[in-house]
């Protein structure tokens, strides 16, 4: 069991005015130490209310049940301060859309050293030189440091969002549809900076996304929601040549492939209750 | 061969300004002599990353960018030197599906009234009208109880295929599709690919379809225009362009399509 660096078991999130309306129910999975698990599905799937309970960021109008352990604590269990301390230093996120989470009125320099600062007590100078090195490692010239968002490109700022996201070498990072809102060249960036950066600071990752072409690209092992449910998870080879479930197949046939002739199936929901009732 | 559009040496300059009192000017071709050719009947796509000029492209075509240099040819006329009576005649036949359906539909306005507008600036009786709406809601997949609602009540897919409704329903020509799956979930993106497919046979209609997702190339395009800083990189048949690139862009940009495991 060491070997996880996140283990979740019968994770429920809820309204807290209608308790009984699952919109996360009763999932169970780990993320493994240097690996990336990624949690595919379609948008309501939960995947993102996933890795906010994670963080502990879910809206005051909702609550969860069960066990999040990370690295052999509880999350649920801490109090605000802990958490607080653990977010961003052990557990760090990045978000879909890098426009709307940066400050834009505050220097990129300023904001990558705010969240350097939150943690640890380097000196004015010392911390100059983390900003310089973070902005190296995600291959932005540190003469940038002084740009607001507004003047970098969308790519650029999801790497600023990574920076951010690094600065303390998170153990385990959430990143919650990086590549989405970015250009096909972009995201082929983006994610080979993840990959490299995971293997660097062996990092752990959770990545979140709806589109098998990334799992394919980036994931160890595959977990596939739907309606608040985990219908399949296994490694990444297995689920994408042989899926078992009926969802993941015909989430499958929905994604267009650039290399054969496959005529796009759309999921057919009628048909999937069947089968799903079936097993 | 019959071209529905053709467009020769299209140019358009921006400038930006910089400085104090704007004094440092730099220009930046966002069309730089771009030409291309449309079948009837036929969908063409334009695929490039943000900054290509391909969305300014789309919009030079319909004449919301006034253009610097160049000849539009439309269903043998020249779009270019229309008068602005004649050219709200012509526009009925060009219209646009939008990337961002949470962005391009009125949230003050119900469906019904979305739908109505286009029929009405184009002097549409009233009788058709109401039977026009019915059949084409019917015909993206929605309801004709979902006329009475607004926006926010749809999800994303819905919205498109609101978008798409509004689109066809003066019966135009030529469709100019601006991403309109990029925003959405793969399994919505297959719904709505599939239904533009259905549409076009149905309707004869000519797709200009603006994308960066090649894999959506491959799926719906005849041809493929390739762009980069305002010019034309790659244009030809989309099988030729997607197994024998020419250009080292093209190759790049395929090489970028997610799922595609590099040579490590």
């Amino acid at each position: 069991m060491k070997n996880n660096i996140l283990e979740i078991s019968n994770l429920k999130v809820f309204p807290k005015v209608n308790t009984e309306k699952k919109l996360v129910n009763s999932i169970t999975f780990n993320v493994q130490r240097g690996k990336t698990t990624c949690i595919v599905g379609e948008s309501g799937s939960g995947k993102s209310l996933t890795a906010l309970s994670i963080m502990q960021l879910l809206s005051q109008q909702l609550d969860l049940s069960g066990k999040i352990l990370f690295k052999g604590s509880n999350l649920c269990k801490m109090d605000s301060e802990t958490i607080r301390r653990k977010r961003g230093n052990e557990i760090a996120m990045i978000f879909q859309e890098p426009m709307t989470s940066l400050n834009p009125v505050l220097t990129i320099r300023y904001q990558i050293e705010e969240s350097i600062m939150v943690h640890t007590n380097l000196s004015k100078k010392q911390l100059g030189i983390r900003v310089n090195e973070l902005l190296n490692l995600v291959a932005i010239n540190p003469d940038r440091a002084n740009s607001y968002p507004d003047e970098l490109s969308g790519g650029q700022r999801q790497r600023v969002m990574i920076a951010m996201a690094m600065s303390c070498n998170p153990d385990l990072l959430i990143a919650d549809e990086p590549t989405t809102a970015l250009d096909v060249t972009v995201q082929s960036q983006i994610l080979e900076l993840l990959g490299q950066l995971k293997k660097k600071l062996k990092m752990s990752m959770l990545f979140i996304t709806h589109d098998f072409g990334v799992v394919s690209d980036i994931a160890d092992d595959v977990i596939v929601m739907y309606q608040g449910k985990i219908v399949e998870q296994g490694p990444v080879d297995l689920i994408l040549n042989k899926p078992k479930h009926p969802y993941t197949k015909a989430l499958l046939q929905c994604v267009p492939d650039a290399l054969g002739k496959k005529t796009l199936k759309p999921i057919d929901y009628k048909k999937l209750e069947r089968a799903m009732a079936a097993i | 061969m019959s071209y529905l559009l053709s467009a020769k040496n299209l140019s358009k300059q921006y400038t930006q300004t910089q400085g104090f009192f704007s004094r440092k000017k730099t220009v930046i071709n966002a069309l730089d002599n771009v030409s291309l050719n449309i079948k009837k009947g036929s969908t063409l796509a334009i695929v490039g990353e943000s900054g290509s000029g391909k969305s300014t492209l789309a919009r030079s075509l319909i004449r919301l960018v006034n253009i610097d240099k160049g000849q539009i040819i439309f269903d043998g006329k020249d779009f270019l030197s229309l008068k602005s009576s004649a050219l709200k005649i012509m526009r009925k036949n060009i219209q646009m599906i939008f990337q961002d359906p949470y962005a391009s539909l009125n949230p003050r306005m119900k469906i019904q009234l979305i739908m109505e507008e286009p029929l009405l600036v184009h002097n549409v009786g009233a009788k058709i009208i109401k039977q026009k709406i019915d059949v084409m809601i019917k015909r993206v997949g929605l309801n004709i109880s979902d006329l009475d609602k607004y926006p926010h009540q749809f999800s994303g897919g819905q919205r498109q295929r609101i978008g798409i409704a509004r689109a066809l329903i003066l019966e135009p020509k030529l469709v100019i599709c601006d991403e309109p799956v990029s925003a959405l979930d793969v399994s919505v993106q297959a719904q709505i690919v599939q239904l533009l497919k259905s549409l076009q046979k149905e309707f004869g209609l000519t797709y200009l379809f603006i994308t960066h997702d090649l894999r959506i190339v491959r799926h719906i395009a005849d041809e493929v225009v390739v762009m980069r800083h305002g010019k034309v990189v790659e244009t030809g048949k989309t099988d030729i362009i997607f197994q024998n690139p020419k250009t080292s862009y093209t190759k790049k940009l395929l090489a970028s399509i997610p799922g595609i495991k590099k040579p490590t």
